[in-house]
């Protein structure tokens, strides 16, 4: 009978097709099992080359996981609640890193131990005072780096923004760019009254928190990441923002209009990011194979023509230039790495909870 | 003159419902980084970057298996629930009705509040089992809506038949009931693995470090420039077309098949 | 016509309520509970990344304490209802043209409206980014056409593209559950009505609009309270000065706040349970499914 005949293929199918699947969901992988072993990377997703994992895995049989972030404190709360141990490295801006030391959950690295970092980065970024421990190893590799300044569209704003106070002027209203990296938003509002960035408390983050509404205001919507911005800035809706030389130039090169870059008078903070390697992480190894991967001139020469910003990788930046990209070096200030060690790096406030609840109140208010 | 003013609206209302969708196929040939006019040129890249996107086809797999276990469990679940709450009468049944409709409307970001942290509370660390927890909860009451609609037009005289030709209740189930009934439970099944693979938020606060689908496409929105997303966009479209005459061939075939029994004396 | 038959609940049936035990269990464990976990968490705080259990209020306070929260709440329920109307005056005449008018291709046009969300939401909402910015096919062609200088701001990042691309999301199953009532209602009595010399709108508004009532309260209900939860359309095409409760709430549990993201769920939650309590009268599961 026909639809005996239906059911009984239809089972069948059914039951193979559901035992296979309940194998591969306990053995994790459609790849075969061979492999050498796995690595969770926690990361920001402009750190990622498809083809760079894709040759990693070729190369050694190691699969590169990776898990997106979206900002320092959300990564920091988000490990503190599901716990860290589902990865083997993870991500940070400035000088955080400290504050993942001081809760114990990484492992400082001797940089020089890894092969192509300790070939290829620049010395200035192998012994940044801050992110040392006794001994010399690091809290994190570093990896990239930019300040965080005014850009703006050229043909938009003819004279050159010198100072935050362009950001509240009505007359951008609906053109200022806004994003949810709250922590490049402080240093604005607390540079515009003259506190530390990062030590404020609450009495002062109520002011700061004041100015970053008007300055919400002046926007036309709180960006997401950085395609968001880069559409926004390319479609001529936003003028002037927070970001850096390098996106600037990203900006222009994606078909959008001329952009300028100052470095506002009030003061600005800058990050340097890198990767951070889980304590007790069971994929020690493989982790360290990792970074000496990302840490070769191709990887970097790749990320870095496509995402703009500066590099400390020497071997990376000479491979730029032998291609031909100086002029995006120079603008980049790829080159110069000691321009990284004068900014100040961001780092997590002692009192993060005020900040967060500022925060908060920042993103409710009308 | 109403006649045609309906008509019009009618072809101007499923415009309406694929636009978008229009322009994600045509960005998806664009030869263009931003997603936007003019249209610059045609090209295939953007689905070759697909090809050798790894971190996709992870995701990818992963929301394939999660979608799969939550088909499996919730399709089980909800058509062993739709036979009490169609054919038994008992107290509370309409109590009963009503708590199987909450999880159903209830918004996704509650539940993902309310999840992460009941598993925090728990310390159970987050991975594909709590995606597939979350997805479970809020499909099965979709399960059972589906199957009972089945059940309802079922023409029990089938079943007494049977039985009064000396079936045991197994075998009325076996080969009368669950056949008539199957194209409802396919049409559940196909309904959660749909639900599950397109699920954002519940996924947002309870996925761990094996990304999923959904996760891996807010990511490309906000990170990174990523072009592919439309042409990601228009293969998952046509996937779930594919899907949907699949659906619907295992539906007629299934209303022949009654049509056909029907017709036996 | 096909309900069980009359007298009392024989072993056979007793036998299958056993199939109520596994969704029970899924209910309590994964819905019921953790709500009651959500409600616990509710009166605790956070100290710099660790949960402090003592008791206390102080979450409810912060809510009430300012106008700033209740205000998104309330912002978030007004615009739920301004899409709800929006949906289903566009889904109506929807579905009622394809149960009416279109008899050979019902079944395709029926999964062309669910096929269109099928497709993953982020992505439509993606696209109708693409759609209203200033770079988008709105704008370019009205310049094009040279009705406008400069792109109209309201497009994006507003109220109106809120309401816009969120009604949008809910037409699709507005028309299915309206489609289904309109299905089985009782064309002759229009038929008599129009006989009797009604003029199509009065025939409407005095036999169709009462016997699909139903099916729109129901629509309605389904449509208002997953709106309250709406996330990443707000965020994603909304304006900064109106953001939505479910987006604010997912910022506090990323900032570690959980006591206070947990107090506003909760509130959340009442008013959802609320809302569904009223039309309960119509949301009948067999209804429904018929």
């Amino acid at each position: 009978m026909s639809t005996a005949m239906n059911r009984r293929d239809f089972l069948k199918t059914a039951a193979m097709t559901g035992s296979a699947l309940a194998a591969a969901a306990v053995g994790g992988s459609p790849r075969p099992a061979a492999a050498a072993g796995t690595v969770n990377w926690l990361a920001w997703g402009g750190h990622v080359e498809p083809q760079g994992i894709k040759s990693f895995f070729d190369a050694s049989g190691i699969r590169v996981n990776h898990v997106g972030m979206s900002g320092n404190a959300e990564t920091f709360a988000k490990l503190k609640l599901s716990g860290a141990s589902q990865y083997d490295l993870f991500e940070a801006d400035g000088l955080w890193p400290v504050r993942y030391h001081q809760e114990g959950l990484i492992e400082p690295i001797q940089l020089d131990s890894i092969p192509n970092v300790a070939k290829n980065m620049y010395p200035e970024f192998k012994k940044i005072p801050a992110l040392q421990v006794p001994g010399g190893a690091m809290l994190m590799v570093p990896w990239g780096w930019n300040p965080t300044v005014l850009v703006y569209n050229k043909s938009k704003i003819k004279t050159p923004p010198t100072s935050y106070e362009v950001l509240l002027d009505k007359k951008y209203k609906g053109h200022v760019g806004f994003s949810d990296q709250h922590e490049f938003l402080w240093p604005v509002a607390a540079y515009l009254l003259g506190y530390d960035p990062f030590k404020m408390n609450k009495e002062q983050l109520n002011r700061a928190k004041d100015v970053l509404i008007q300055i919400k205001r002046n926007a036309p919507t709180i960006s997401k990441g950085w395609n968001e911005q880069l559409r926004l800035y390319v479609e001529e809706t936003v003028w002037i923002g927070l970001s850096s030389p390098g996106r600037a130039l990203t900006i222009q090169s994606s078909g959008g209009p001329a952009m300028g870059w100052e470095r506002p008078k009030e003061g600005y903070v800058g990050w340097i990011d890198g990767d951070m390697l889980v304590k007790g992480s069971p994929n020690r190894d493989a982790a360290l194979a990792w970074l000496n991967h990302i840490h070769s001139p191709e990887y970097v020469a790749t990320n870095f023509q496509r995402l703009q910003r500066g590099s400390v990788n020497r071997g990376g930046v000479e491979l730029l230039k032998a291609q031909g990209m100086s002029e995006m070096v120079r603008a980049n200030l790829m080159d110069q790495p000691e321009m990284a060690l004068k900014m100040r790096l961001i780092e997590a406030p002692a009192n993060q909870d005020e900040y967060a609840a500022a925060w908060n109140e920042v993103l409710a208010a009308s | 003159m109403a006649r045609r003013l309906l008509i019009a609206y009618g072809v101007l209302g499923f415009a309406f419902l694929y636009l978008p969708i229009v322009f994600l196929v045509l960005f998806s040939f664009n030869d263009n980084i931003i997603p936007s006019l003019p249209f610059r040129g045609f090209t295939l890249r953007w689905y070759r970057e697909l090809g050798f996107d790894f971190v996709l086809h992870d995701a990818l797999y992963n929301s394939l298996v999660i979608a799969s276990i939550t088909t499996v469990t919730s399709t089980v679940i909800g058509t062993l629930a739709a036979f009490p709450l169609v054919r038994c009468t008992f107290a509370l049944k309409r109590a009963t009705q009503a708590m199987m409709i909450v999880p159903m409307v209830i918004p996704h970001f509650l539940m993902g509040v309310a999840l992460l942290l009941f598993f925090a509370f728990l310390h159970l660390p987050l991975s594909r089992l709590t995606v597939v927890l979350g997805h479970i909860v809020f499909t099965v009451p979709f399960a059972i809506l589906i199957v009972s609609a089945r059940l309802y037009g079922f023409d029990r005289s089938l079943e007494r038949a049977a039985g009064d030709l000396g079936a045991t209740p197994a075998r009325v189930f076996w080969h009368v009931t669950l056949p008539l009934i199957l194209p409802g439970v396919v049409g559940a099944a196909l309904f959660v693995f749909t639900l599950s693979m397109d699920e954002f938020l519940i996924t947002f606060f309870v996925s761990g470090q094996k990304g999923t689908l959904t996760m891996y496409i807010w990511s490309l929105l906000k990170d990174g420039i990523a072009p592919r997303v439309n042409a990601l966009a228009s293969v998952l479209l046509a996937a779930s077309f594919a899907l949907l005459l699949v659906g619907g061939w295992l539906l007629d075939r299934g209303a022949a098949g009654r049509s056909a029994q029907g017709r036996t004396p | 016509m096909n309900g069980p038959p009359p007298g009392p609940p024989d072993r056979r049936e007793r036998a299958l309520l056993w199939g109520l035990l596994p969704v029970a269990v899924v209910q309590a464990g994964l819905f019921v509970v953790p709500m009651a976990i959500m409600f616990l968490y509710s009166f605790w705080s956070t100290r710099n990344f660790q949960i402090v259990t003592t008791f206390t209020l102080d979450n409810y306070r912060a809510f009430f304490e300012s106008w700033t929260y209740p205000r998104v709440l309330l912002r978030t329920l007004g615009t739920a209802l301004v899409i709800t109307a929006a949906t289903l005056v566009l889904a109506y005449p929807l579905a009622y043209f394809i149960v009416r008018y279109t008899r050979r291709c019902q079944k395709v046009l029926l999964a062309a409206v669910i096929l269109s969300f099928w497709t993953s939401g982020l992505l439509r909402a993606y696209a109708w980014m693409a759609v209203l910015g200033h770079g988008g096919i709105i704008n370019k062609g009205l310049r094009a056409l040279g009705l406008i200088d400069a792109p109209l701001p309201f497009l994006l990042y507003s109220p109106f593209s809120v309401v816009l691309v969120m009604t949008y999301f809910s037409v699709p199953f507005a028309v299915v559950a309206i489609y289904s009532s309109l299905e089985k209602m009782d064309w002759t009595l229009l038929d008599a009505a129009g006989d009797l010399g009604a003029r199509p709108l009065r025939a409407f508004w005095h036999v169709t609009l009462p016997q699909t009532m139903p099916g729109v309260v129901s629509a309605a209900a389904l449509t208002f309270v997953p709106l309250v939860g709406m996330f990443f359309v707000p965020l994603l095409v909304g304006g900064p000065t109106s953001v939505m409760i479910a987006p604010l709430i997912a910022n506090q549990m990323q900032a570690f706040q959980l006591g206070l993201g947990a107090a506003m769920s909760f509130i959340v939650a009442l008013i959802v349970l609320a809302a569904l309590a009223l039309p309960w009268r119509y949301l009948d599961l067999e209804r429904l499914e018929r």
